[in-house]
């Protein structure tokens, strides 16, 4: 078997609609000092980098490349992932493996994503991810595949746009907590309800941001006595090309969390999720994703979602925090998201989450979501 | 890392356009080849990685729409986005971790649906570089140039090495080029990026690349399934090595091999070689130009003359599928392994402008 794995250090930018202080190369340094600070570790000690960002919204072919001097990967091994929503959760997959498999013994992982000043745009981009023929028409970048599954959920369970709502009230108060936060303002019911129409049922404030940002986060297969967060599971799964194909015959739209979420339970030894998680660092686009996916997650069951959120259970002090960062419903550099949820699922552990921190989290579940319903997870210990 | 098995390799024939098969059908055309000839089926492979370039295919997130063809539907998957040899390493690591048993990598490339220079020029820094009109030919040319000044060469010697090019080219059937030329036939075409002529510059290509990796347990169950002889053709991945340059062509001496030597030297001492020139019996590059077949050579610690096969496939030179083309390299040197044209070859795969990022790969038949 291969090498046992462990985060060492995680840094992030301050996510915003607009970084114009900085460059992308300077964005990205900005986290990988971070990582490096919080790790105690030199540049020196990095054997190889994975770095992720999505080429058509920066608008840069190779941006990997592009970017070497901000990644630090001048001289090194340096390998580029994209996978679309699920860059983030597969960089820190690619980082895994690279270090269990005993090639290098430290990995930078760093994502990054600086839209605001960029000839790309997000969903101009997400488009062309569709088939030209059979799918572009009708499906225009990330909100309409989502408002299908919200749809889909709504009419199944009856649940109220104010249940889907409460997802996103319960993200804003707790990006207050977080300094790297995008979006720090409080909302309420009334406001999400009177947001413009997306694509029903979906609303504006149902919906997350794009951000500029950038996050890194330090794999080791020798952690020394530095304070470490164990990778206990990883895990995938994908899924065809069509949006029709995705959910044929399955239980829930995204078929694959269910996949993915038990082969990592497997590997982490987590029969019942609810009872044994600490914390909950979910990929959730939107409120009505965070409803269906904590299902698929086995964390309450079918149709039972909007209770969890309602009852306060998802809540910072709650019995089952979920996203005390604010998640992404909050802050979204894309091609980073996915490692952010890493990141912050690492410093629980750790217990170096500042305000945000869960009081004794010991074990954190982290998700990645993007291309046609595609799932990550990753889940990490306090305890090796 | 552990060394890793490689079952089987499969290529298209690389053709300057293949206006009847889809991207996704040029990688499932590669897929199908691979299953066929090592007897696997889906339901044995694990995982799959695979390299594809969102500009090339102007699809964003493109792995996406090859999902269905490499079979990763409820699989655990992944993209890199460099070219096909730099995959490898990802799959190859997967096996290693132990996580895995077997492991599918995949690389497309579909120059015909794209406008590559255009492509090219958005990968330089677009305040900087992008006025100036840069494309990858320009690079290449002021590589050639940087090459030839440096050493008081003249252009014959990137005539001399095209020329070989095209003849071994000519011998392959998977190549887009198969017409041997001489060196004064190369000599002749117009020039595109001073000093490199047409003939002197790897062609734009359709193509894919299939290679199936494995465990060594999983790789004796395949053979010993298949009824053929396992031991004597196991051809396994014994070492690699990556680098990457700075970004700015002004940051880096195109005269040289760049980074390529730190590639080179971490694979040789992964796979136990000291001497490449004497050790190897094959060599295939991914040269871009008729330069960067000398400056490559070069790179990887090989004599100008003698030494193991050069490119016998003719290199890119002979077909660049995009990213497929150094996984193409890897093929190559694979099933000359296999065949028993050797025992130990070097395979070698590059991503960005003129060699900024280098993936050196030694295989060796046990």
């Amino acid at each position: 078997m291969g090498e046992r794995v462990a985060i060492v250090g995680a840094g992030q930018t301050l996510h915003r609609s607009r970084r114009l202080d900085v460059s992308a190369p300077e964005l990205i340094d900005e986290a990988v000092q971070a990582a490096l600070t919080d790790a105690g570790m030199g540049p020196d000690g990095i054997d190889a980098i994975v770095v992720g960002n999505m080429e058509h919204f920066e608008g840069i072919h190779l941006s990997d490349l592009w970017a070497v001097e901000g990644t630090g990967g001048v001289g090194k091994p340096q390998l580029k992932i994209a996978t679309g929503g699920t860059t983030g959760s597969s960089l820190s997959q690619a980082a895994y493996y690279l270090v269990a498999s005993g090639a290098f013994r430290t990995v930078l992982a760093v994502g990054w994503e600086r839209l605001s000043d960029s000839e790309g745009e997000t969903t101009t981009g997400i488009v062309t991810a569709f088939d030209p023929i059979y799918e572009r028409p009708t499906l225009a970048g990330a909100v309409s595949g989502l408002a299908i599954m919200a749809c889909q959920y709504q009419s199944k369970y009856g649940t109220r746009p104010e249940d889907a709502a409460e997802v996103v009230i319960q993200a804003r108060e707790n990006a207050l907590r977080n300094p790297h936060a995008h979006l720090r303002k409080p909302v309420t019911t009334a406001e999400v309800l009177a947001s413009p129409m997306l694509s029903t049922p979906m609303r504006y404030l149902d919906m997350c941001p794009t951000s500029d940002g950038a996050a890194a986060v330090l794999f080791t297969s020798r952690p020394g006595d530095r304070s470490a967060a164990w990778v206990r599971g990883v895990s995938g799964a994908h899924n065809h090309v069509y949006l029709g194909d995705v959910a044929e015959g399955a239980a829930s739209f995204l078929n694959t969390l269910t996949i993915a979420a038990e082969r990592a339970y497997k590997q982490a030894g987590v029969t019942s999720p609810r009872e044994q998680f600490d914390v909950v660092e979910m990929y959730e686009p939107c409120t009505w994703a965070a409803l269906e996916w904590a299902e698929s997650l086995g964390l309450c069951a079918k149709g039972q979602a909007a209770r969890l959120w309602g009852e306060g259970t998802t809540r910072l002090d709650g019995d089952l925090p979920v996203n005390p960062s604010g998640g992404v419903l909050c802050t979204n550099p894309i091609g980073a998201t996915g490692l952010v949820r890493v990141a912050e699922g690492s410093l629980q552990v750790r217990g170096r989450a500042g305000e945000r921190q869960v009081d004794g989290a010991r074990l954190a579940l982290t998700t990645g979501f993007g291309g046609s319903f595609w799932s990550e997870v990753m889940i990490l210990g306090r305890d090796a | 890392m552990q060394p890793v098995v490689i079952l089987g390799a499969a290529q298209t024939r690389h053709a300057a356009r293949r206006p009847e098969a889809s991207y996704a059908e040029l990688a499932f055309e590669v897929v199908a080849d691979v299953l066929a000839r090592t007897g696997v089926g889906h339901d044995r492979i694990d995982t799959v990685i695979t390299a594809s370039s969102d500009f090339w295919d102007g699809r964003t997130i493109s792995d996406m729409s090859v999902q269905d063809a490499v079979g990763a539907a409820g699989k655990s998957a992944s993209k890199v986005s460099m070219d096909g040899a730099f995959a490898l390493v990802y799959g190859a690591a997967r096996i290693a971790s132990g996580a895995y048993r077997t492991c599918l990598v995949v690389a497309h490339g579909k120059a015909s649906e794209g406008m590559p220079r255009a492509i090219a020029s958005a990968a330089f820094d677009p305040i900087y570089e992008r006025p100036l009109g840069p494309d990858d030919r320009v690079a290449l040319g002021l590589q050639a140039r940087r090459f030839l000044d440096l050493r008081g060469l003249g252009e014959e010697v990137l005539a001399e090495a095209a020329a070989q090019a095209w003849t071994a080219a000519a011998s392959n059937p998977n190549a887009e080029r198969r017409e041997a030329r001489t060196a004064v036939q190369v000599s002749s075409d117009a020039l595109v990026a001073d000093p490199l002529r047409g003939s002197q510059l790897a062609p734009d290509s359709d193509g894919a690349c299939a290679i199936l990796l494995a465990d060594e347990q999983t790789a004796a169950q395949v053979a010993a399934a298949s009824g053929r002889e396992g031991g004597s053709t196991t051809v396994r991945l014994e070492g690699f090595g990556l680098s990457t340059d700075m970004h700015g062509l002004g940051d880096r001496d195109l005269g040289t091999a760049g980074v390529l030597p730190r590639a080179a030297r971490s694979a040789y001492e992964q796979a136990g070689i000291h001497e490449p020139g004497r050790e190897l019996d094959v060599a295939e590059t991914y040269d871009a130009s008729s330069a960067q077949t000398l400056l490559w050579r070069e790179g990887l610690g090989l004599p100008p003359t003698g030494g193991p096969a050069w490119n016998p496939s003719g290199g890119a030179m002979g077909a660049q599928p995009g990213f497929a083309t150094g996984l193409v390299r890897v093929a190559e040197v694979f099933e000359r392994l296999a065949r028993g044209e050797g025992r130990t070859g070097v395979a070698h795969g590059m991503t960005g402008f003129v060699g900024q990022a280098h993936c050196v790969w030694v295989l060796r038949r046990r």
